[in-house]
């Protein structure tokens, strides 16, 4: 089938949807008491920063000016979060519903094009039963990635996740340091059974897997955590405003949805460059692209992007390789607009 | 005697708060039609086939809008979500995209019910969990109820069980009125949204200021619907090519909220769909609309 | 003779053609080649027939897809619609002229369309009117006019042979009957950024800040101030807004929304009750004019006989109207973090007020509802007060007992609303 007949405009709605991460503070002995436990507030910090960024070569140069600039006062008003005195454990708290339906766009022009997807989808469900992809996403719940930098340095991390929906109740514990985030080769019966729940539901043999997860991580008394930032598209021009903003949700530092997704679909390892680089796990992203890098790892100059395998995925083909097939359905189940009038 | 059903409480997350590009905040009334229509449709594919949706009404419990505003700013600024980069590692251009986290109670009036409730409230309550909603996220609710609403104590009842809340209802009339009496709808608008200071001065000298609005009441610009711009036809790159398309933009009229207990008539909260194609008006309205006594 | 206006934009042209041609290191003679050069350049023959060219270049619209995306790329709209009092800011029921997009390097073409000429009527506005006065103005001896008319005019039609909209603009389905029409939904651009100015001039008029600065020293001042609170900013191309449309460019890419937001009853906001809500949190200042209003419905009543039923549902209204901003600030009081009651601030609030107001008894106000009576009767009494307190009218003084029973039954009717 031609090229020309990918649909002019085609969506997916996101498969894996999170809540925001709400942060609570407590004690490492008694964490599992709600009692001992209590919803971590921003502060706001007046910080007197030192200079620190390169300077210009005519203040560099220049000792009087040098001296001046180094003494001004670089002062910054900044939102941050910590734990109380008595605490040494942060718990964060979210929940996650898996849906089904990847094989259905939400959105898509043209009727043969919407026919092969969806029997290329169907073939996949029906061959791998998503078993792959739910056990990367299930390992991302037990080694605890979501925690993003709250993970480093910690002694102990305590994952408990539950499931919300039907009569199940199933629930797990997971030690999170047990299982590392470079691979996903573990092979822990536990995770197994969370990934088999995931599956099901991402294929369409339950209606739908609501989690609630608990993350305890024990990172030392009155330490600092550190909930998302604000990306404020400032308009005001005013001078003196707040250089870092967090966010919070009804006076609970919070962690951003988007952020806890990110972390969970980080398990693209079958990008080109990831035997030869060191960079573990990307997150699933139509070019691979990882923002603190900077560098997108899909190029479609590589042939390995999002576009060129879906294109030939969607018409029928049979890809090459598994894992792009792997890569290319962890696209869908994130949801995007993917037409071919909207690319770029 | 109506047929209510009562979703309580859905909390709804980054739902759109761009209602229209004059507003921000709660999302359109169109949206909340919308995704009632969009559960009238997963009945319609059941076996609850024959359940009709007449009408509906929005209840908001609490709104958290994703703006900031720092000390001493006149105006918001919109807090943006990252965007990922594009093929080249590059952050793309933002667009601004205004979100809210919500709670709201859904009244729906129904028809044709039929005899198995239990299982109709049970599908309500599973469709409802894997739906979108305003273009947000349903992280939860709580759970469905049919409530038959045949006389002034049971509508009480209701309306008592949907506080703290605010209900949204139309007041086109106000904007109307002005727009009769000459202006443009821009001033008919701002008219009843800006506060006015007036200064007095008495015979010691004595000055006070005071401020007021044109309207008492909760009165705020609100999106209605759609007017189309272009004539009915076909485009290259539609959603689908079997519907009439055409080009249109968004309508804004003034509403109120207020405190369901200031309701006595059901039907003055209700909206439902309404087409005037002679003026090329697509639009939510009112079952009965609210002038002033 | 050419109208003044055309003349001084042509030489506006020259003089930006020749700042850029001109450095510090430049000659006298380069100078006068320069100088004699743009004289050719930019006199009307010469500079014609090129901008009737490049107009195609650019397009009018009313609804620019690049507000909906900056790489939407879609038909261009010019919407016609008819003005109607039907009570909805929409295009047709605001007067605003339009947007342009396209070759930001024939953007002159533009200028030159939306010239004003001595007669207040536009360039393009001759030109679609085929005025005898435009083509006299725009006769040149080298190209026939017609050529540069249909040349200028290309820039309302759009080259596309078929309407074209995009994935990246927001499609809604909107029921039509048993069917749908597909709508892509557009921005106005002109409206809105006519809704920005009309709310600049409230901002930054020099009559505005006048009076806001007399505001602020608490003087007095002629005039009032009027002031839109909340406004968001929402920006449009980021750094480049000239890549989304003229109008956009001139207005720094930002626009401004007006809140829709619910009353947001913040606990803090409102002080908790010492002794009695009625006479600590219940001002009766507020209310005066909801009692005048109630006061002429009873002199009317009273004038054209009680059996009127329309007078009598007008004070019916206005009595409820009361009860509900009392309710309204009931419901201030409950947002306080439940509780609050149990202070020792508060220990002179009678039981039944605790029960009434505190939301810690949330669920024993439904069950038991012996307190409610109280409650009935103290707000009745508040009402009676009030209203004697705010209506100074000597010969109405006092309201009869059948207007006092009244208002009790109408309190009772509220219940509901008090639970």
């Amino acid at each position: 089938m031609a090229k020309n007949n990918i649909a002019s405009v085609l969506a997916f709605e996101k498969k894996l949807v999170p809540s925001d991460g709400f942060m609570y503070g407590t004690t490492w002995a008694k964490r599992l008491e709600n009692e001992a436990t209590s919803p971590l507030k921003l502060q706001e910090k007046s910080v007197r920063g030192t200079i620190s960024n390169r300077l210009k070569a005519a203040i560099k140069n220049d000792p009087l000016k040098l001296n001046a600039e180094v003494e001004k006062p670089n002062l910054q008003r900044v939102d941050s979060c910590a734990l109380g005195t008595d605490q040494d454990t942060l718990k964060l708290h979210f929940t996650l519903k898996v849906l089904s339906g990847v094989e259905q766009p939400s959105a898509c022009n043209n009727k043969e094009f919407n026919e092969t997807y969806s029997q290329a989808a169907r073939q996949y469900i029906e061959a791998e039963g998503f078993t792959e992809l739910a056990k990367r996403y299930a390992s991302n719940i037990a080694n605890a990635r979501f925690l993003w930098r709250n993970r480093v340095g910690t002694e102990n991390i305590e994952v408990h996740v539950k499931v919300l929906n039907g009569e199940s109740g199933q629930k797990w514990t997971f030690d999170a340091g047990s299982f590392s985030t470079r691979n996903f080769d573990s092979t822990n019966a536990d995770v197994e059974a969370l990934s088999k729940e995931i599956a099901k539901a991402l294929s369409g043999e339950a209606d739908f897997l609501l989690l609630e997860i608990n993350a305890y991580a024990q990172i030392g008394g009155a330490q600092d955590v550190y909930p998302s930032e604000e990306l404020v598209l400032d308009k005001s021009n005013s001078k003196g405003g707040k250089s870092k903003i967090l966010y919070h949700v009804n006076d609970v530092a919070a962690m951003h949805s988007q952020k806890i997704g990110n972390a969970l679909r980080t398990i693209d390892t079958w990008y080109p460059e990831h035997d030869e680089i060191n960079v573990g796990p990307i997150a699933i992203e139509p070019y691979g692209a990882v923002t603190n890098l900077g560098t997108a790892y899909r190029n479609p100059k590589a042939k390995a992007d999002f576009f060129t395998l879906f294109d030939r995925f969607a018409c029928g083909e049979t890809l090459d390789d598994k894992n792009d097939e792997h890569y290319v359905m962890a696209v869908l189940v994130r949801g995007g607009v993917f037409g071919a009038s909207g690319k770029d | 005697m109506k047929n209510i059903l009562l979703i309580p409480q859905i909390r709804i997350h980054n739902a759109n708060a761009l209602s229209s590009p004059y507003t921000i905040g709660f999302p359109a009334m169109t949206a909340w039609l919308g995704a009632t229509h969009a559960l009238e449709r997963k009945l319609k594919s059941s076996e609850f086939d024959e359940v009709r949706f007449k009408s509906m009404a929005v209840v908001c419990h609490k709104i958290e809008l994703q703006t900031h505003r720092g000390e001493g700013d006149y105006v918001h600024s919109i807090i943006g979500t990252g965007n990922p980069l594009d093929k080249n590692g590059n952050r793309p251009s933002f667009i601004e995209e205004a979100r809210c986290h919500l709670t709201v109670s859904l009244i729906i009036e129904c028809e044709n019910l039929g005899l198995d409730y239990d299982g109709l409230l049970e599908f309500v309550n599973n469709a409802l969990r894997v739906m979108k909603c305003a273009g947000g996220d349903v992280l939860e609710a709580q759970p469905a109820e049919l409530i038959e609403v045949d006389d002034e104590a049971t509508c009480r009842k209701l309306l008592r069980r949907l506080m703290p809340g605010h209900c949204l209802i139309e007041r086109r009339d106000l904007m109307a009125q002005e727009m009769e009496a000459g202006q443009d709808a821009i001033d008919s608008l701002l008219d009843y949204l800006k506060v006015t200071h007036r200064s007095d001065i008495d015979e010691k000298e004595k000055v006070t200021w005071e401020s007021q609005r044109k309207e008492k009441g909760w009165i705020i610009p609100i999106a209605t619907g759609f007017h189309g711009i272009s004539e009915p036809g076909h485009a290259e790159n539609q959603r689908d090519t079997e519907t009439p398309h055409r080009f249109a933009e968004s309508v804004v009229t003034l509403g109120e909220f207020v405190m369901p207990y200031r309701i006595n008539d059901l039907d003055h909260m209700l909206w439902h769909y309404h087409t005037d194609l002679e003026n090329n008006l697509y639009l939510c309205q009112q079952n009965r609309a609210t002038t002033e006594l | 003779m050419l109208d003044p206006e055309i003349q001084n934009f042509l030489n506006d042209r020259k003089e930006i053609w020749l700042k850029k041609k001109i450095n510090n290191k430049t000659s006298d003679e380069e100078m006068a080649e320069l100088e004699r050069q743009a004289s050719d350049e930019f006199s009307l023959t010469a500079w014609l027939p090129h901008a009737a060219v490049r107009a195609k270049q650019l397009s009018l619209v009313s609804h620019p897809g690049k507000f909906s995306h900056p790489s939407a790329k879609i038909s261009s709209i010019i919407a016609k619609a008819e003005r109607a009092p039907d009570g909805f800011l929409r295009t047709g029921n605001v007067s605003t002229g339009l947007d342009v997009f396209g070759n930001a390097a024939a953007m002159d073409v533009h200028k030159f369309l939306t010239i004003v000429l001595s007669d207040n009527k536009t360039v393009l506005a001759h030109l679609e009117d085929k005025t005898e006065t435009i083509e006299k103005q725009l006769t040149i001896p080298t190209v026939p006019f017609e050529i540069i008319e249909q040349g200028l005019l290309a820039i309302k039609q759009d080259d596309e042979t078929s309407t074209k909209t995009s994935e990246k603009v927001k499609q809604v389905y909107f029921p039509v009957g048993d069917d749908y029409h597909l709508l892509s939904v557009l921005t106005p651009s002109n409206v809105m950024y006519k809704l920005k100015e009309r709310i600049n001039i409230m901002r930054f008029s020099e009559e505005a800040k006048a009076v806001r600065e007399a505001k602020k020293k608490n003087h007095h001042h002629e005039n009032v101030l009027s002031e839109i609170y909340g406004l968001t900013v929402i920006g449009f191309g980021g750094t480049k807004p000239q890549n989304i449309s003229v109008l956009n460019s001139q207005n720094g890419g930002a626009a401004y929304l007006l809140p829709s937001m619910p009353p947001q009853l913040e606990a803090r906001k409102t002080q908790p009750p010492k002794s009695s809500f009625f006479t600590n949190t219940l001002w009766v200042k507020p209310f005066e004019s909801d009692f005048q209003a109630f006061h002429k419905a009873l002199q009317r009543l009273a004038a054209e006989g009680g059996n009127n039923i329309h007078n009598r549902r007008k004070r019916d209204y206005l009595i409820r109207n009361i009860i509900y901003q009392v309710v309204d600030r009931l419901w201030a009081v409950r947002y306080i973090a439940s509780g609050w009651s149990d202070s020792e601030r508060c220990q002179q609030l009678p039981r039944e007020q605790k029960i009434w107001l505190d939301q810690q008894y949330k669920e024993s106000r439904e069950e038991n509802a012996e307190w409610l009576d109280s409650i009935k009767n103290e707000l009745a009494l508040w009402f009676i007060n009030a209203y004697l307190k705010l209506i100074n009218d000597k010969e109405a003084q006092g309201l009869g007992d059948e207007q006092i029973s009244h208002i009790k039954k109408m309190v009772g009717e509220c219940e509901e609303a008090l639970i």
